[in-house]
C-alpha cells in the first residue's frame, strides 16, 4: 500500500468503517448512503482511484457500480478501459474558477486535503444529484 | 569522534536501500553503558541486549561504531577487532533476525568500515550527502585511498589547473543519472563527457526525429533517418570522449529498472519537459537522499512578443525541493502521470486538452544547461557552494538567484525524506 495511504488509513477507517483497499488499479472503496428519491438504490459502493503521485496529485473522479442509476442520468463514463469493467467513472473534478485543481495536500495527512475530505465531497455531490 | 580523545562507541540504525544502507538514527553509548576491559572500553552486555532489542523492534540493521582516538592519518581495525568481528557479527545478526550488520572504526583523520553480508565481508564506505563543504574531512579522506583511474592529463590538463586533482578525481568517480536526453539533456551529456565524468545512467526512450535536429547536441541527420534512440546517440558521444565509460541505458523513466538505477546514482540531472517526471524525480531524490538538479526552459511567442528564459533548481538532500520552491505544477503532474485510457475519458468529457508543441531554441538550452552543469561541477568538486535556485531571463539577459526555504508542509520531500525503499517508488512504474 502507498505509504501516505497507510498513514491516512486509520483516520479514514474511523469515518468509513467499511473501507477496503484494492489494487489493479490502486483504489479504496467505501459504502455511501443515497437518497432513494434520486437513485435506484439506498446505498452504493464508491471507489476512489489513488493516483501514483498521491498526495501531491489528488484523486480525480470516482467510481460507482454500473448498476447505479440516477434520475436524469449520472455524468459518468464506462470504466472498462481503465481496468474497472462493471463500473462507471463519474465526472467529478475539484477546480477553482480559473480551472486549476483545488487539491492542496500537505506533509501532515491531517492537514490540507486528504481522502476523508475527498470522500465527504463525493457524498455531498451525490446528495445534490451530482451538481 | 564526539568522545575523543577518550574511546567511545555508538550503534547506527540502518536499513538496506538499493544496495546502500540508509542511516535511520544514531545512538551514542553513554558513559554508564561502557565498562573497561584489557584493551579499552566495551559496551556492557545489559545495554547491548537492550539496544539490540530496540533495533530489532524497529526492523533495523546496525553498524557498530567505535573510535581509535590515537590513530595516525589512516585508521584501520586493530588485530583484536579483526579477530573478534566475525563472531560478533554472527551474534548480532542472530539477535536482529538476520538484518544487516557492519562495523566502523573512526580515527582522528579517517575511518575504516566493513559490512557482513551473509558469509562474506565487504568494505563499508560512508557516502555523505549534502554539500562538500559540510562533509567532515575524515569522511572525504577515505576517497583518497579508494580512488579509481587517474585523470588523463593530456585531455584534462587545463581543467586540472582549475579544479585540482582531487576535484577531477571526484568528477571521474561520480555516477550521474540524466533523465531526458533532448534539447537540454544532450547538452548536459556533452559537457559532462568533456569534463571527464565516466559513469552514467541514461534515461530516455525517445527516438531522434528531424524536428529535434535544431537542438540535439548528440545527433545528426543520419540518426533521424535511421530513427536512432536518443540514449543511443548520447552513449555514442560519451564513448567518443570519456575514458573507460560505464553507461547504463534504461529507456523510459517509468520502469522499475530506471527507478532502481537512478536510486543508485550520485547525482540526478532532470532534463525533462513535464512535471510528472519532475514529481517522480523529486520524490525519488528525497527518499534516497540523492542530489537532484532540474533544468527548465521556456520559449513563448504570443501577442506580447517573445518571452524566453529558464531556471535551474538544485535539490540538495535535506534542503528545499522543487515543490518547496513552487516549481512543480501538481495539476500538470497529475495529467502527465495519468494513464492514456483515463486521459481519453477526460478528453472526451472536455476536462483535458491536447498537448501543445513548445518552441525551442538551442542557444537558450545551451545557456541553461551550462548553468546547471556549472552547479553540478561545484557540487561534485566543492569549488564553491551551489546556487540552489536561479532564473535566467534571456530577454533581459539577467541571471537571478532565488532564495528558497524548505517548506515543512511540502507533500513531496517531507514525507519521502530518507524513506529509502519504504517510499515504494515502484508505484510509478507502468
Amino acid at each position: 500500500m502507498h505509504p501516505r495511504l497507510a498513514a491516512e488509513w486509520p483516520d479514514v477507517l474511523e469515518v468509513y468503517p467499511d473501507l477496503v483497499y484494492r489494487d489493479g488499479p490502486d483504489r479504496i472503496e467505501v459504502g455511501v448512503d443515497l437518497d432513494r428519491q434520486l437513485y435506484n438504490a439506498d446505498r452504493t459502493t464508491v471507489g476512489v482511484l489513488v493516483p501514483a503521485g498521491y498526495p501531491a496529485t489528488g484523486p480525480d473522479g470516482f467510481l460507482v457500480p454500473a448498476s447505479l442509476q440516477m434520475n436524469g442520468g449520472l455524468p459518468a463514463s464506462d470504466a472498462t478501459s481503465i481496468g474497472m469493467p462493471g463500473w462507471l467513472l463519474v465526472s467529478f473534478h475539484m477546480f477553482d474558477t480559473s480551472g486549476r485543481p483545488t487539491w492542496r495536500a500537505t506533509s501532515d495527512p491531517k492537514k490540507g486535503d486528504n481522502l476523508i475530505g475527498y470522500l465527504a465531497s463525493i457524498e455531498h455531490f451525490l446528495a445534490k444529484s451530482c451538481s | 569522534m564526539r568522545r575523543a580523545p577518550a574511546e567511545g562507541g555508538a550503534f547506527l540504525a540502518v536499513e538496506p536501500s538499493h544496495g546502500r544502507l540508509l542511516l535511520r538514527s544514531t545512538r551514542v553509548f553513554r558513559d554508564e553503558e561502557l565498562e573497561p576491559d584489557a584493551f579499552g572500553l566495551i559496551l556492557r552486555d545489559q545495554a547491548k541486549v537492550a539496544l539490540l532489542a530496540e533495533l530489532k523492534g524497529a526492523g533495523h540493521g546496525v553498524i557498530d561504531v567505535h573510535t581509535h582516538p590515537g590513530s595516525d592519518r589512516r585508521v584501520d581495525f586493530s588485530a583484536l577487532d579483526q579477530a573478534e568481528l566475525p563472531a560478533y557479527a554472527r551474534y548480532v545478526q542472530l539477535k536482529l533476525g538476520g538484518k544487516a550488520f557492519g562495523a566502523l572504526v573512526l580515527g582522528r583523520h579517517s575511518y575504516a568500515g566493513t559490512f557482513f553480508d551473509k558469509s562474506q565481508t565487504r568494505t563499508l564506505r560512508i557516502h555523505a550527502v549534502g554539500e562538500r563543504a559540510d562533509i567532515p574531512p575524515w569522511v572525504s579522506a577515505r576517497e583518497e585511498y579508494e580512488r579509481g583511474p587517474s585523470p588523463d592529463l593530456r585531455v584534462h590538463d587545463r581543467q586540472l589547473r582549475a579544479l585540482g586533482p582531487a576535484g577531477q578525481a571526484r568528477l571521474i568517480d561520480t555516477c550521474v543519472g540524466i533523465v531526458g536526453l533532448g534539447g537540454t539533456g544532450s547538452v548536459v551529456v556533452q559537457q559532462l563527457a568533456h569534463l571527464g565524468v565516466r559513469s552514467y545512467v541514461l534515461v530516455d526512450d525517445d527516438v531522434v526525429e528531424e524536428s529535434n535536429l535544431n537542438r540535439l547536441a548528440t545527433a545528426t541527420r543520419a540518426d533521424a533517418r535511421k530513427m536512432r534512440r536518443k540514449d543511443e546517440v548520447a552513449e555514442r558521444l560519451i564513448r567518443r570522449l570519456a575514458q573507460q565509460p560505464m553507461i547504463v541505458r534504461t529507456g523510459t523513466l517509468r520502469t522499475r529498472e530506471s527507478l532502481r538505477h537512478l536510486a543508485g546514482a550520485d547525482l540526478i540531472i532532470g532534463c525533462v519537459d513535464n512535471d510528472g517526471a519532475r514529481l517522480i524525480l523529486a520524490e525519488l531524490a528525497a527518499a534516497h537522499l540523492i542530489p537532484y538538479l532540474d533544468i527548465g526552459v521556456s520559449v513563448q511567442a504570443d501577442a506580447r512578443g517573445l518571452q524566453m528564459g529558464g531556471r535551474t533548481a538544485f535539490h540538495v538532500p535535506g534542503g528545499p525541493c522543487l515543490a518547496c520552491a513552487d516549481e512543480l505544477d501538481f495539476g500538470e503532474a497529475a495529467e502527465d502521470l495519468e494513464s492514456e485510457s483515463l486521459r481519453k475519458i477526460r478528453l472526451s468529457r472536455g476536462y483535458a486538452e491536447d498537448r501543445r508543441i513548445e518552441a525551442a531554441l538551442m542557444p537558450l538550452n545551451t545557456t541553461v544547461a551550462g548553468l546547471a552543469v556549472t552547479e553540478a561541477v561545484c557540487f561534485i568538486t566543492g569549488v564553491r557552494r551551489v546556487v540552489r535556485f536561479q532564473r535566467y531571463d534571456y530577454s533581459g539577459s539577467r541571471l537571478v538567484p532565488i532564495y528558497v526555504e524548505r517548506d515543512h508542509d511540502c507533500p513531496v520531500c517531507m514525507p519521502a525524506f530518507a524513506m529509502g525503499d519504504r517510499q515504494q517508488l515502484d508505484r510509478y512504474a507502468l
